[in-house]
């Protein structure tokens, strides 16, 4: 259940604000949990029993790990205590390869069976495997890098085991993040469980959050949907230069708007409970490196990686080239982590290379040589050419996509007409060239200056908010449903 | 308390008051909807065109778990939802007014100069193919020749489309950029022409019917069939062509006398279009042909019996052989499916080549079949067809 389905907007979000704001403060916790599994079993209730599981084993997993590494702390004898830490951190390892294995065999058994079968099928006399396809439960991912922050967090010392199940669960599968983030760390949310500010300006804020994530992902990321998809999904020949950068910049806008548009749903629904979740999209587009640009992007993400795998592999403390190693391994990942398919691969090393490139002494002279409109420009040309990997269904219609914005020419006219017919009405055309104004302004004017203006702009702009919903909801109704890009991973 | 606490207790009301409105009204927009599906809360003008019914699922453990009900439900749900009607007719109000076109995968589309089209209309005016007219022509003679042996009179009537009298309003954006489709678009139904006039064939080419009309009175901007002068054109050229063919009955001559009135109710056919749109209509402004009446020339007895075959381009001439009592007993045979007569209103299902489709042949002595340009070569083959496929097969098994 999306959150930009009819069914979300019209029957589960009001009956949830109306339990949750009628419960009394003591029960609120408890609405706020059966409302989430009530979420998560419409969504994905194959496994709702394996995420409780989960949860309840993460539990006791914590607290098991806190008594053990406490025990280790107070151990009188240094052999004592190595042998608790041993203990302690195989209790770890087997937590995390637990949910690294549920991930494994929901998110990525599929892939690996279809690529070896297409391997063995070259072998004369290989028999293939004979596999039943794995569904792919929603927010997975999302839910195995928070359970696995948890379980490493509590070993690490930087957070306290949860005090029960109730507590543990509410916080893996609160709603407003179950399904496609931002990457919550219990360490965060784990006082708000307890203290969070109850009051009508929160409910208002968070609901104008909501609704402009709301507006951004119907009103604009679907408007740039109309010309990304149909190119995408196009013949290679009927692709020239022209149409090719229209799918990559489209493209490039509708992920953004699509995905911060439902982050900020994310953090209107919880600012509306009182919670207060950390932003996740900081003005990426006016990025002016590629390591500047994920310290802008899925901040949730990149920050995960960077504490739970960049700094685990020895982060930059190895020499130069085993950062660099490093760098591309957690871009790698990172890039698997967002599907079971060799673009998501491919898209991830090329980040990670993007990455390499600026730390070599040639590249920091050049960068430092060039205004800084220019560097900006320049990221975004790369993301832009990333974002062809990350959208393209498969390797090959990347490779059209890329060749054909390197000068190759259509060559089936007919196709390419009727291609140009379905794009961008005028509509779409005026949304786009608002929503460019809107992601250049930072870098035109300053992000101070932008900021301020929001903050001084934000109580008129809640006038708008009831139509910017009217707006969407018709929208929604008219167009029919567009599901959200980040839900399939 | 001094004034100073009370402009700020003030400024506190008033900010409360203001929050709790916009609640409100964010609220009720989100949930009044699905109250309204339970409990009709307000009245609401239905949607034109055709929805296709989406029954609700039954629960059950099993497809709740396979999320079959889920699936189910939200496409039920959001086909029911309470203000469909409104929230349509915002969005597509919006995409018109504010940007002169329908949104993206509506069927209606906005030419230039406020001229309404369908996307039929608009794929006719990019046709480039290079269908086998010989081979049709040929079949149509084939059909008119096997009928006129038993007595019966079969015009085969060309309708133009609407982007061949108005192509200066198809959108700039909708033309193919190559210059193949309007040679195409003048070469198709020119070699279908040519090829019915070598066959022998007996046939209006409707774009000349209508030649000397104005457009206004051919198409209406809003309307997405022939209007009722250029149908009545059409239609008085095919009794031409039948008069001298006709010997046990009479075929009158008839008159296509209108006047452009404004102030047509928007539930006139001529604005078909504008209601397809779906947007907070107002009243339409733009004038539309109204026929004048007819009087009776030839009595009900002495005139044939007549079927007019096809899609929805052929109630015009149904309309228009009423209006002006050219025919005794009309029935429309429509989409090769269904037979109605308009007498009675009896509306019976006529398979092709079925005893009830001979029937029907057999008790009428005229044949009209306008085929749109749009649909040239692509429609209209099933009644042909069919009629080849008795008459030839077994001559002689129809007794006209």
């Amino acid at each position: 259940m999306p959150f930009s389905s009819l069914l979300f907007l019209s029957v589960f979000l009001p009956s949830f604000l109306l339990c949750y704001w009628v419960a009394p403060r003591l029960l609120k916790n408890a609405v706020a949990l059966a409302f989430s599994i009530a979420f998560y079993a419409w969504g994905a209730p194959r496994l709702l029993p394996v995420v409780l599981a989960l949860g309840v084993i993460d539990y006791y997993l914590g607290n098991y790990i806190a008594r053990l590494r406490d025990a280790a702390k107070s151990a009188a004898e240094p052999s004592a205590a190595a042998r608790l830490e041993r203990r302690t951190r195989r209790v770890l390892t087997m937590g995390i390869t637990v949910h690294l294995s549920v991930l494994a065999y929901f998110k990525y058994s599929n892939f690996l069976v279809a690529e070896t079968n297409a391997v063995l099928i070259h072998l004369p006399g290989a028999a293939h495997f004979t596999w039943k396809e794995v569904a792919l439960p929603i927010g997975i991912s999302f839910l195995t890098f928070e359970e696995i922050s948890y379980l490493v967090d509590v070993y690490r010392g930087h957070a306290r085991p949860a005090r029960s199940v109730g507590r543990y669960l509410l916080f893996l599968m609160l709603f407003p993040h179950s399904i496609a983030g931002p990457i919550f760390r219990w360490k965060d949310l784990e006082s708000q469980l307890d203290v969070r500010e109850h009051s009508l300006a929160n409910v208002v804020d968070g609901f104008g959050r909501f609704t402009l994530g709301l507006a951004k992902k119907v009103l604009i990321a679907d408007a740039a949907a109309l010309a990304s998809d149909p190119i995408f999904g196009a013949p290679a020949e009927a692709i020239g230069p022209g149409l090719a950068w229209l799918a990559a910049g489209a493209y490039t806008l509708q992920i953004y708007f699509d995905f911060s548009g439902y982050s900020d749903m994310a953090i209107g629904l919880g600012r509306m409970a009182g919670f207060r979740f950390k932003e996740n999209f900081n003005n990426p587009y006016t990025a002016a490196s590629i390591t500047d640009f994920w310290q802008r992007w899925h901040i949730s993400l990149s920050t995960w990686m960077r504490d739970y795998l960049y700094i685990p592999l020895g982060g930059n403390r190895g020499g130069e080239r085993r950062t660099r190693i490093n760098i591309v391994i957690v871009f790698a990942l990172s890039g698997f982590w967002h599907g079971a398919a060799w673009t998501f691969l491919v898209w991830g090393i090329f980040h990670g290379l993007l990455g390499v490139a600026e730390r070599t002494p040639l590249m920091k002279r050049v960068r430092a040589a060039l205004p800084h409109f220019v560097n900006v420009a320049l990221t975004m040309l790369f993301v832009c050419v990333g974002w062809v990997f990350f959208r393209a269904p498969n390797m090959p219609t990347a490779w059209n996509i890329l060749t054909a914005m390197c000068g190759r020419q259509a060559t089936n006219v007919e196709a390419t007409f009727f291609l140009r017919g379905a794009l961008l009405p005028n509509q779409s055309i005026v949304v786009l060239s608002f929503a460019l104004l809107l992601l250049a302004a930072p870098a035109l004017f300053g992000e101070d200056r932008v900021r301020s203006l929001g903050v001084r702009v934000r109580p008129f702009a809640l006038a708008l908010v009831p139509f910017a919903l009217a707006l969407s909801l018709a929208q929604l109704v008219n167009g029919g449903f567009t599901p959200l890009i980040y839900f399939k991973f | 308390m001094n004034t100073e606490d009370d402009h700020v207790s003030l400024r506190v009301t008033v900010i409360t008051g203001l929050r709790l409105a916009l609640m409100a009204v964010c609220l009720g927009m989100l949930a009044l909807p699905a109250v309204h599906m339970v409990h009709p809360l307000f009245e609401q003008k239905p949607l034109f065109g055709v929805l296709a019914d989406t029954p609700c699922p039954d629960p059950s453990i099993s497809d709740l778990s396979t999320e079959t009900f889920q699936s189910g439900f939200t496409k039920c749900f959001e086909q029911r939802y309470g203000a469909r009607p409104t929230a349509t007719r915002l969005d597509n109000s919006v995409a018109y007014w504010g940007f002169n076109e329908m949104p993206p995968d509506k069927k209606v589309r906005v030419g230039t100069n406020g001229v309404l089209f369908m996307d039929d209309h608009v794929s006719f005016y990019n046709r480039h193919d290079e269908p086998d007219v010989v081979a049709m022509a040929a079949k149509v003679k084939r059909a008119q020749e096997l009928l006129l042996a038993r007595g019966k009179v079969f015009v085969f009537m060309i309708m133009p489309t609407k982007t061949s009298l108005w192509p200066d309003d198809v959108a700039k954006g909708w033309r193919r950029e190559d210059s193949s489709s309007s040679r195409a678009r003048a070469a198709i139904t020119d070699r279908y022409v040519k090829a019915l006039e070598a066959a022998g064939a007996l046939f209006v080419d409707g774009r000349k019917s209508v030649a000397s009309l104005p457009r206004e009175a051919v198409y209406a901007t809003t309307g997405r069939h022939l209007a009722a002068p250029g149908a009545c054109a059409v239609f008085s050229d095919a009794l031409a062509l039948a008069r001298p063919l006709v010997h046990d009955a009479e075929v009158p001559t008839i008159e296509c006398n209108f006047r452009m009135a404004h102030g047509v109710s928007v539930e006139e056919e001529d604005f078909d279009l504008l209601r397809l749109m779906n947007i907070f209509t107002p009243p339409p402004s733009n004038a539309v042909p109204v026929m004048e009446p007819m009087a009776e020339r030839t009595p009900r007895e002495r005139r044939a019996d007549g079927v007019v075959l096809g899609t929805s381009f052929g109630w015009k001439i149904v309309y228009e052989a009423e209006r002006t009592h050219a025919l005794r007993r009309v029935t429309y045979y429509y989409y090769n499916s269904r037979a109605i007569d308009r007498d009675t209103n009896k509306d019976s299902k006529v398979v092709p080549m079925s005893k009830e489709w001979q029937d029907l042949v057999a008790s009428s002595t005229l044949f009209f079949y306008p085929a749109p340009e749009e649909y040239l070569l692509v429609d209209g083959e099933v009644f042909v067809d069919a009629v080849i496929g008795v008459y030839s097969a077994a001559p002689g098994a129809v007794t006209p």
